[in-house]
């Protein structure tokens, strides 16, 4: 019964959660701010009003969030990739478990801002400023995926691991048959996670001159993240309301339309 | 107890033990029985006797620790909990356990629909294991068992998280399957009924051993208030509960 109803909410797509005090009065208190920006930056970026001059243009805006989103969307398949082997080697035995997890922990915890270094010795001195983002994107999102894979492959059911090896699914037919999509669950969590964290960053990861001994604005990477920064530097309010106001709708679509689809999808890969 | 084997033997555990390290399981202590060709077996015990780990043996999922284990390559078994994959549909869990076997693809949707239709569940083929019943769920798990044509089945406490009604049904079923496919069943339960309901010969396991031998000549179906049966289980009990 409980389950037909949870089911048919989620055909129709509603919000499953259930709202919390803190919540409501979230969306009381942040709703009207929102719609204000909006209404805000309709005004500037079209002149809805004569004598209210168009100071915004929301294609340069629109181009800037596409140039983020690409960059967080290579950071996220390169992490997605290198997850896998991390979490199927701390998978591997009991040792390799007690050893990995709390060094991918200590890892984690090291600010990605401390890998600059690293990003100036190996990515910039070489004039590859994409490179140098999304390396920082891709730190920040991996360990999401890594946690949250390994947590994946920790639910799986010993019985489904016996029967796995009791029917001959071994090896390679095992990981792409059992492992992954018992995986998949904890994946998309791990994913959004990672994702969030993703946007997070990319203030960081875009306004890469504050970082290079003498750099200048010319050396950013244009997006949304550079956008926020420069405008806020620059006095030019309307266009820091209006890419955030692009960040908001841009991340809820892409939650409406990609995690809210993918979570309802994960439900069949649940062990009971 | 063990003189009695021959050439129809499918399955001889001579002297074997198991000891895990670290002990996170149930070892056997010196384990002899075998198994013949067609018969019905149940292992029952208390938890903790060691009976699941004979099983594993059988399944290649453990390896002895010493001792002697003839057993055919080939077995297949029906997990507690039915153990399918929530992701894949019925026909896909039955399919996927032929698909390791090299089978060419025309025979594998022949033989999966055959043993889907055999346990009737021909409505459900395209349907996820969560939609199914717990009944029919361990009906999948033994069609995706008998789908490889396995030399033995094997069993381990099919029936334990289902209800009377429907563990009644499944028995009928399990005994119409062995009646047609004429398999070696080994069965691990931990109900004296439901074991002497089923097998021709019921081993008692205790502390890790085999503790006594029961055959049952009882025609099938038995009926459970006839006096011969009822005299079995409490010859059972008596020695069980001992």
């Amino acid at each position: 019964m409980l389950k037909e109803q949870h089911s048919k909410h989620n055909k129709h797509f509603n919000i499953i959660y259930p709202a919390s005090t803190v919540q409501k009065l979230y969306s009381i208190f942040v709703t009207p701010v929102i719609v204000l920006a909006v209404i805000w930056v309709l005004i500037k970026t079209f002149s809805l009003f004569p004598g209210i001059p168009k100071v915004v243009d929301y294609e340069i805006v629109a181009k800037a969030f596409g140039y983020t989103f690409w960059r967080l969307l290579v950071a996220y398949v390169l992490a997605l990739i290198a997850s896998v082997p991390l979490a199927l080697w701390a998978n591997k035995s009991d040792t390799a478990e007690r050893i990995l997890l709390p060094t991918f922990d200590i890892i984690q915890s090291i600010p990605v801002l401390a890998f600059f270094p690293i990003v100036i010795a190996v990515f910039i001195q070489f004039g590859m400023y994409n490179g140098a983002a999304i390396f920082i994107l891709f730190l920040a999102m991996l360990w999401n995926m890594v946690f949250s894979l390994i947590g994946g492959l920790r639910s799986i059911p010993a019985d489904i691991k016996s029967a796995a090896r009791v029917f001959g699914i071994t090896k390679l037919s095992y990981l792409k048959k059992i492992l992954l999509p018992a995986s998949v669950p904890y994946l998309v969590t791990g994913s959004l996670l990672a994702w969030a964290q993703g946007w997070n960053i990319i203030i960081v990861a875009e306004v890469l001159h504050t970082y290079i001994p003498g750099g200048t604005a010319s050396q950013d990477l244009f997006g949304i993240g550079s956008m926020l920064v420069n405008a806020a530097a620059g006095s030019q309010q309307e266009l820091f309301v209006a890419a955030i106001v692009a960040m908001v709708i841009g991340i809820g679509l892409i939650n409406f339309f990609v995690w809210q689809k993918l979570l309802h999808y994960a439900e069949r890969f649940k062990f009971e | 107890m063990q003189n009695d084997s021959n050439l129809n033997d499918i399955i001889v555990f001579e002297n074997v033990s198991k000891t895990y390290q670290p002990q996170n399981d149930v070892g056997i202590k010196n384990v002899s029985f075998s198994v013949h060709k067609g018969e019905f077996l149940c292992l029952i015990g208390p938890s903790g006797c060691g009976k699941s780990t004979v099983l594993k043996i059988i399944t290649g999922l453990e390896k002895e620790t010493s001792g002697k284990v003839i057993k055919p390559e080939k077995v297949s078994m029906v997990f507690q909990n039915g153990a399918l994959f929530p992701w894949l549909t019925v026909y896909e869990n039955v399919a996927i356990a032929l698909q390791s076997e090299n089978v060419p693809k025309e025979n594998i949707q022949k033989m999966a629909m055959k043993h889907i239709e055999m346990m009737g569940l021909g409505e459900f083929t395209n349907k996820y294991p969560r939609e199914l019943s717990g009944g029919q769920r361990q009906r999948v798990g033994i069609a995706r068992a008998l789908a490889v044509d396995p030399a033995v089945l094997l069993l381990d406490e099919p029936f334990s998280a289902l209800d009377a009604k429907t563990t009644d049904e499944l028995h009928r079923d399990i005994l119409k399957v062995w009646a047609e496919t004429k398999k070696t069943i080994i069965m691990v339960s931990h109900l004296i009924e439901e074991s002497a309901a089923l097998a021709d010969r019921v081993l008692l396991m205790k502390d890790q051993t085999i503790d006594y031998e029961f055959k049952i000549t009882l025609p099938h179906p038995r009926h459970e208030q006839a006096a011969d049966f009822l005299k079995l289980i409490n010859e059972i009990r008596r020695r069980f509960f001992r």
